[in-house]
């Protein structure tokens, strides 16, 4: 990260307006055509470490490959799921953008705050999107500032 | 009673044949007690062995409410100490784990050895006549009474006197055994980093919850149902398929439930049969080659007979009362911290087999992202449900929580134990909470 901040990149602005469209479809609960943005080979990914390396060696607070991001979004349609009822709302802030360090990836600083059953939460990190040659994700990764913290569960998509 | 309570009832009315009154649950006095006479007296679980391996490495972590270092001293001897300076009470041990040569405090440089005794004051001249550090050890940290290392597990208890660890232990020691048993050459080593999630609700509903067979089909019903309706054709990187698979297996019919059995003991233990069959196990099946590694390595330790044994064993979760729960097949263990009456820590770890095939790691570690992550499909409604439960006991509705399922069906068991009538008996509940009700009396 320290050479994005010595030389910031200006990111691609076509990778900006695909990431506020990710958080717009996210904030719409839109999610099949959410999921639309993401590539057949992909990763959604909340680690439990600030710079951590790997999804495989190390726990996660979310790591879902392509078969498990259908699963998920799926659940949102079954009337027990408990831990959304009622269900969230969302509003998402990306802001800061920069290129990331390889081609076709852009940082950001991302907030999502989620209101949900009298209570109010914000979660605060930096998101780092991979997109493939035809556009698609092939990986979201937020790192969460208090990542190693002690976390309620978290029931909405980040 | 010296201690009023809002409720007027005394904890030892609170657990009646059947049925547990709602204070137990809801009541801060209730709760301090608690801390006080259960998590201030029984034997807790700290750490594995292998985050204290070396001289001079510490954890730190909770008794309750009460801060504390594992360590292990120069001549590779356990020590746990209070994490308190003995000087003015700054807490000494800051880091959740690391290496040091002495504790010293930041505040007035107070020098600790390993083994808790001060080393060396600066100054010592001012602190008057007395030469310091005083020969009588008085100014050493305060050390945590009882310590036992059971086959790598670290237990400590607050209180000078009691049952030994394995006694208190009884028939669920042998889940410790399965865990050990299990792992090529004996060797496990806490890795894969940490996990912590809390809920709005007491510390017993977890415990309560890791031998409640029947609720998957309820809590879990949205997981099970979009983990069926999964196309398996779709990408998985490993990750995925082992929370699918754990996700179906939660949906297993009610016969296999009902037929898995549960198993509790005198101090408020119990363990559960496992309901992953060989074909759907979240782990891999036995023709894998993995597998086949795996067992090759088990006989290299122990000869195919006892390997097999070994493998028989089908025990998913044990619940050691009143802190721990663990999964001895699956190598998951989650440390229960009470935080207040109605808020709770559980902090989860994951056990590496340094000589079983490395893809058994990568599957444990996605099995503890579904089974422990924050942001799992499944965790997230049992946080969910803890604190609707907490909710509802605060409601003066109903004062007492029904815990009678399978009552009257407990068999004695050879090892000791008590087995419920049917899986989903609440034998579990009973045991618990004829524990609790011993402590909490006196």
């Amino acid at each position: 990260m320290s050479a994005v901040l010595e030389r910031p990149a200006v990111a691609d602005p076509a990778l900006v307006a695909l990431v506020v469209r990710e958080a717009a479809l996210l904030d719409a609960w839109a999610l099949e055509e959410w999921l639309s943005l993401y590539a057949p080979v992909c990763a959604y990914w909340v680690p439990t470490e600030w710079d951590q390396a790997d999804p495989h060696a190390t726990v996660s607070h979310i790591y879902d490959d392509r078969r498990l991001l259908e699963t998920r979004v799926r659940r949102f349609k079954h009337a027990m799921f408990h831990a959304q009822k009622p269900p969230s709302r969302t509003i998402r802030l990306c802001t800061n953008f920069r290129a990331g360090p390889m081609p076709g990836s852009v940082v950001c600083s991302y907030e999502v705050a989620e209101f949900r059953n009298q209570k109010h939460r914000r979660y605060v990190g930096r998101a780092h999107y991979q997109v493939d040659a035809a556009g698609l994700i092939t990986q979201k990764r937020f790192d969460l500032i208090d990542c190693d913290a002690v976390q309620d569960g978290i029931s909405i998509i980040l | 009673m010296d201690m009023p309570f809002p409720s007027g009832l005394s904890p030892e009315t609170m657990v009646q044949e059947g049925r547990v009154h709602r204070a137990a649950y809801v009541d801060p006095a209730i709760f301090e007690l608690e801390m006080q006479r259960i998590f201030g007296r029984a034997w807790l679980y700290l750490c594995h062995e292998s985050q204290v391996a070396e001289p001079g490495r510490f954890f730190t972590t909770q008794m309750g409410r009460e801060p504390v270092i594992v360590v292990r001293a120069r001549d590779g001897a356990l020590h746990v100490v209070f994490n308190r300076c003995t000087h003015r009470g700054a807490k000494l041990a800051i880091d959740e784990q690391g290496a040091v040569k002495r504790f010293v405090c930041c505040y007035h440089g107070w020098a600790f050895e390993l083994d808790g005794r001060l080393a060396e004051v600066p100054l010592p001249e001012g602190y008057g006549a007395a030469s310091y550090p005083p020969a009588d050890g008085s100014l050493d940290l305060v050390r945590v009474p009882r310590v036992r290392n059971y086959r790598g597990f670290i237990f400590a208890s607050l209180a000078a006197e009691g049952p030994g660890l394995e006694e208190w232990l009884g028939p669920v020691i042998t889940s410790f055994d399965d865990m050990v048993d299990r792992a090529p050459g004996g060797v496990l080593e806490v890795a894969g980093g940490v996990s912590r999630h809390a809920y709005d609700g007491n510390w017993k509903l977890v415990i309560e919850n890791h031998n409640d067979t029947l609720h998957p089909r309820f809590v879990h019903a949205s997981s099970v149902a979009a983990a069926r309706d999964q196309k398996d054709s779709v990408h998985s990187d490993g990750a995925g398929e082992v929370q699918i698979k754990q996700m179906r297996q939660n949906g297993a019919p009610a016969h296999v439930w009902e037929g898995l059995g549960i198993w509790a003991s005198h101090h408020g233990h119990s363990f559960m049969g496992d309901y992953h069959t060989d074909a759907n196990m979240a782990a891999r099946a036995e023709e894998d080659p993995v597998q086949k590694a795996y067992r090759t390595a088990l006989e290299e330790t122990h000869g195919p007979e006892r390997t097999r044994e070994i493998l028989a064993v089908q025990r998913f979760n044990t619940v050691v009362y009143p802190n721990l729960s663990f999964m001895s097949r699956f190598r998951q263990l989650r440390v229960v911290q009470p935080v207040g009456v109605n808020r709770t820590v559980v902090v989860t770890y994951t056990f590496r087999m340094p000589k079983a095939p490395p893809e058994m790691f990568r599957d444990s570690i996605a099995f503890a992202n579904v089974v422990n992550g924050v942001g799992s499909l499944v965790l997230t409604d049992d946080l969910e449900t803890y604190a609707r439960v907490q909710d509802g006991l605060t409601s003066q509705g109903g004062d007492w929580v029904d815990v009678r399922r399978g009552m009257g069906g407990d068999a004695n068991e050879a090892n000791g134990s008590l087995r419920g009538q049917t899986g989903t008996s609440e034998i579990h509940l009973r045991s618990q909470f004829a524990a609790w009700r011993r402590w909490m009396a006196a």
